[in-house]
């Protein structure tokens, strides 16, 4: 006998499936044919929105040396040479330390592409009073930490482990009060 | 292997003071973000400054407008960028633009 796609053995082994609660008879059908299972995809919440082409990223703020004029060794006064080599290097961008040159935005970028664990991409919370990207902690759901939060006055901002994107807290503590906000917008040339 | 060389289009100046406002975003940490993280659709567009917190205030409603320039620009994607008082830089891309959702409004609304 063929029912929906599924072959039954017995009349018996039927039978007894079908005195048991819905739940209880599509379990064992599941398990038995594999069928995919989306991961630990909950509910979204409806204030989120965006796609997985979101990404968190952060910046290592403190300076580390990058580069070193080939001509100065840092044992005779820096020359207005050095300075020109350095120039053609990093353009304006640059200081001068004494043994070498620093970046004056330095760090690598580190950046946390979508994990596929949930869509919690990006939040306007009015409640709350913030805006947010990432969501949903180790216990999965709607709970848990955000990649960040920003305050809607701009003062604060959080960050914490998500698991939309599977990052580190963005700055050490993962509380701070922030110093400028910026958005930027793209363009087709 | 060739490197993404973004336009960037600043607004320098606040409008009432005209006092000289440098981005978090530098060039150099621009070409570095668009090498790293974008999405090879974006990394050769012009990148403008739509929000400031120095050049526009603190008012939630001037970034929501200046979210709203996004999609005049033929891109719904933004980048939002925060600094903090230690200097740290984090933020993230959003691909669509920022607004208030609102409430009961399903995915996609």
């Amino acid at each position: 006998m063929r029912k929906s796609g599924v072959f039954w053995s017995t009349r018996a082994a039927q039978n007894a499936l079908l005195s048991q609660p819905l739940c209880s008879r599509l379990l064992p059908l599941c398990s038995h044919f594999r069928l995919a299972r989306a991961p630990q995809r909950t509910c979204p919440s409806n204030q989120y929105f965006g796609s997985g082409g979101s990404f968190l990223f952060k910046i290592d703020p403190h300076p580390a040396p990058i580069a070193r004029s080939s001509s100065w060794t840092g044992d005779e006064p820096f020359s207005a040479a050095s300075k020109g080599e350095l120039a053609k290097c990093f353009s304006e961008e640059c200081i001068v330390s004494e043994r070498g040159f620093l970046a004056a935005t330095p760090g690598t970028v580190s950046p946390y592409f979508w994990s596929g664990n949930n869509d919690y991409f990006q939040a306007v919370d009015i409640a709350a009073g913030c805006v947010r990207m990432g969501g949903g902690g180790g216990g999965g759901g709607g709970g848990g930490e955000s990649g960040f939060s920003l305050s809607d006055d701009f003062s604060k901002a959080t960050s914490g482990m998500c698991a939309t994107f599977m990052n580190d807290a963005l700055f050490e503590g993962g509380v701070c009060e922030v110093a400028d906000v910026e958005l930027w917008g793209f363009s087709n040339m | 292997m060739s490197f993404a060389t973004p336009s960037i289009n600043y607004a320098h100046r606040n409008s009432k003071t005209l006092q000289p406002l440098p981005p978090i975003l530098t060039p150099a940490l621009i070409h570095s973000i668009a090498n790293t993280c974008l999405p090879r659709t974006l990394q050769f567009s012009t990148w403008s400054r739509l929000f400031s917190l120095a050049r526009d205030g603190s008012d939630f409603k001037s970034f929501l407008a200046g979210a709203a320039k996004a999609a005049r620009g033929g891109r719904s994607e933004t980048l939002l960028v925060v600094q903090t008082m230690d200097g740290a830089i984090f933020g993230g891309l959003g691909t669509d633009i920022w607004y208030v959702r609102a409430r009961g409004a399903r995915r996609g609304e």
